[in-house]
């Protein structure tokens, strides 16, 4: 009996010994860390704001862990953190690329509407009737003209969501100035 | 007492059974972590980042407080306290989530506000320069601005509150810039010495038409028109085009404005360039005394003259003149046949101080 309490305490010594001496994972601590970093600096927090953020929860949940000493629980979630960090990472140059697309195809289209307004005007007759009108909408036309470097401006600095937005506002302007030369041009055929 | 090895091997299963057993998963800390994913998603982090800071961290707090206390043996578990520390929390989330929508409906009417009182202050100033001809850097700048609001409004829409006042400020800028140019451009219009002098300039005409029972000729800048007045009463009414420069005073030869002054008709062309003319007798001695005074203070260049051949003339209202006052042909034939060699003309800015765009121009 003497011999198996014996046992018994020694096995409960190691056990003590072995949990206390237990280290943090602090090598999977750095590559969590460095992996959900890495995943931000390549845009993750713009182009996969939810998924960046459920990474974000995750790792502080896992440090968490960590803080609490549960180093083994924690070891496997910074692993797993690790992996998934990786992987939305190399999704984000695609969704990238797939906005600035987007923002070139916009530029393109403003182009293409602000073009259209200027043929438009430079057709409309001219004549001392109309030189009023025509200023004007040539005045129209140069503010937007001035405005259309801003989109390239954007995308140069990787706002691509911006730069789709400010294309939209210069080609619906745009269009909308091409009714209204239009409709000029109407007025003085009628006359 | 002593136990047997049957009795130990009992007690330690029972012991292992009791630390083996998991506390239950708590839902206010489910809870706790869904309020949290709620802030984020309402801007927690834009629109109260301290309070935002401190809520997470106190989660954080209290779910190392569950691990510890999970990783307690069963028996001395105090679960309660934690449930506690959650049920606290979640009181506070709920309220910066109130918080938050107090501050973005304050951001957002704000914005709105302001959106609206530019969108306005852009259509008056669209409108304005729609009716002179002075336009160009006008609507250059309104056309930007009212660019950018539209991109502020989507960001409002989006939420996007930060980007929204960076836009709505560059929009301002543009605005006032647009604004300035039409205060000086209507400054002499705005002055109450300008209207008066124009008004009675415009009143001794028509007085004069009354004495003589004659035809005179009144024409208004600003309104863009035309007046004939017999016997001091109006006749007729004909829309005109004018200089360039309407709003301005003409100086000297080139700057594309229409003279301010009383003349007279001093030839009647039936076959002009711009179908018919009433040529006038621009410049008169008022004209020549400024422009001498001007031209000694070395306002104007040495080698540019005052200019002349102004006249009432066919072609088009719709047009931009060098300073001459456009009519349409058939109008013109119906002044043509009214008026005579020596009719006065008398041109003022405007003796309409109830004038629509001087309406405008006063809203801004």
């Amino acid at each position: 009996m003497r011999k198996l309490s014996l046992f018994w305490l020694m096995g409960l010594f190691l056990a003590f010994i072995m949990a206390s001496c237990a280290k943090p994972p602090t090598q999977e601590m750095d590559a969590a860390k460095a992996a959900v970093e890495a995943c931000k600096a390549e845009g993750a927090d713009i182009y996969a704001k939810d998924e960046f953020k459920k990474l974000s929860d995750d790792l502080q949940a896992a440090l968490d862990q960590v803080t609490a000493k549960k180093y083994k629980e924690a070891k496997q979630a910074l692993i797993k953190i690790k992996a998934d960090a990786d992987a939305l990472k190399e999704t984000i140059p695609a969704k990238k690329e797939q906005a600035k697309n987007e923002a070139l195809a916009a530029q393109q289209e403003a182009r293409t509407a602000l073009d259209e307004a200027k043929a438009l005007l430079e057709k409309a007759p001219k004549g001392k009737g109309t030189k009023a009108d025509i200023e004007a909408f040539t005045a129209d036309l140069k503010g937007l003209e001035d405005s259309f470097p801003e989109i390239q401006a954007a995308i140069d600095n990787g706002d691509y969501f911006g730069a789709k937005d400010r294309a939209a506002a210069i080609k619906d302007k745009a269009n909308s100035i091409s009714e209204q030369i239009k409709q000029a041009i109407e007025k003085v055929k009628k006359k | 007492m002593q136990l047997t090895a049957k009795q130990i091997l009992a007690l330690l299963i029972i012991l292992i059974a009791i630390a083996c057993r998991e506390a239950p998963v708590l839902p206010e800390a489910k809870e706790a972590k869904e309020l949290e994913q709620r802030l984020w998603e309402a801007g927690a982090s834009i629109f109260i980042p301290e309070d935002y800071e401190l809520f997470r961290s106190s989660l954080r707090i209290a779910r190392i407080h569950e691990i510890q206390e999970r990783g307690r043996f069963p028996l001395w578990r105090k679960m309660e306290r934690i449930r506690e520390e959650y049920k606290e929390l979640l009181g506070r989330g709920e309220h910066l989530l109130d918080l938050i929508e107090e501050k973005k409906n304050k951001q957002r009417n704000s914005l709105i506000s302001e959106l609206e009182k530019l969108e306005g202050s852009m259509e008056r100033m669209r409108l304005i320069s729609s009716v002179i001809n002075e336009s160009h850097g006008i609507r250059e700048r309104v056309t930007r601005a009212e660019l950018l609001l539209v991109e502020t409004r989507r960001q409002v829409e989006k939420g996007n509150f930060r980007d929204a006042e960076k836009t709505i400020f560059s929009a301002r800028q543009l605005g006032s810039s647009a604004r300035q140019i039409i205060l000086d451009l209507f400054k002499r219009y705005l002055d109450e010495e300008y209207l008066n002098l124009w008004q009675k300039m415009a009143e001794e005409t028509i007085a004069e038409s009354r004495k003589r029972n004659s035809l005179v000729i009144v024409i208004d800048k600003l309104e863009m028109k035309l007046f004939v007045y017999s016997g001091g009463v109006r006749k007729a009414i004909y829309e005109v085009g004018l200089g360039r420069f309407s709003l301005a005073d003409k100086i000297h030869a080139g700057d594309e404005a229409t003279p301010e002054g009383k003349y007279r008709i001093i030839k009647k062309i039936l076959n002009s360039q711009y179908y018919k003319a009433l040529l006038l007798d621009y410049p008169n001695e008022d004209d020549r005394r400024r422009f001498a005074e001007m031209k000694k203070k070395g306002l104007i260049p040495p080698q540019v003259g005052i200019g002349g051949l102004i006249e009432i003339h066919g072609g088009g209202q719709d047009g931009l003149t060098h300073g001459c006052i456009a009519m349409e042909n058939e109008a013109m034939d119906e002044l043509f046949r009214l008026v005579e060699v020596g009719t006065p003309v008398t041109i003022v800015g405007t003796f309409n101080r109830e004038s629509p765009v001087l309406k405008l121009v006063k809203e801004l």
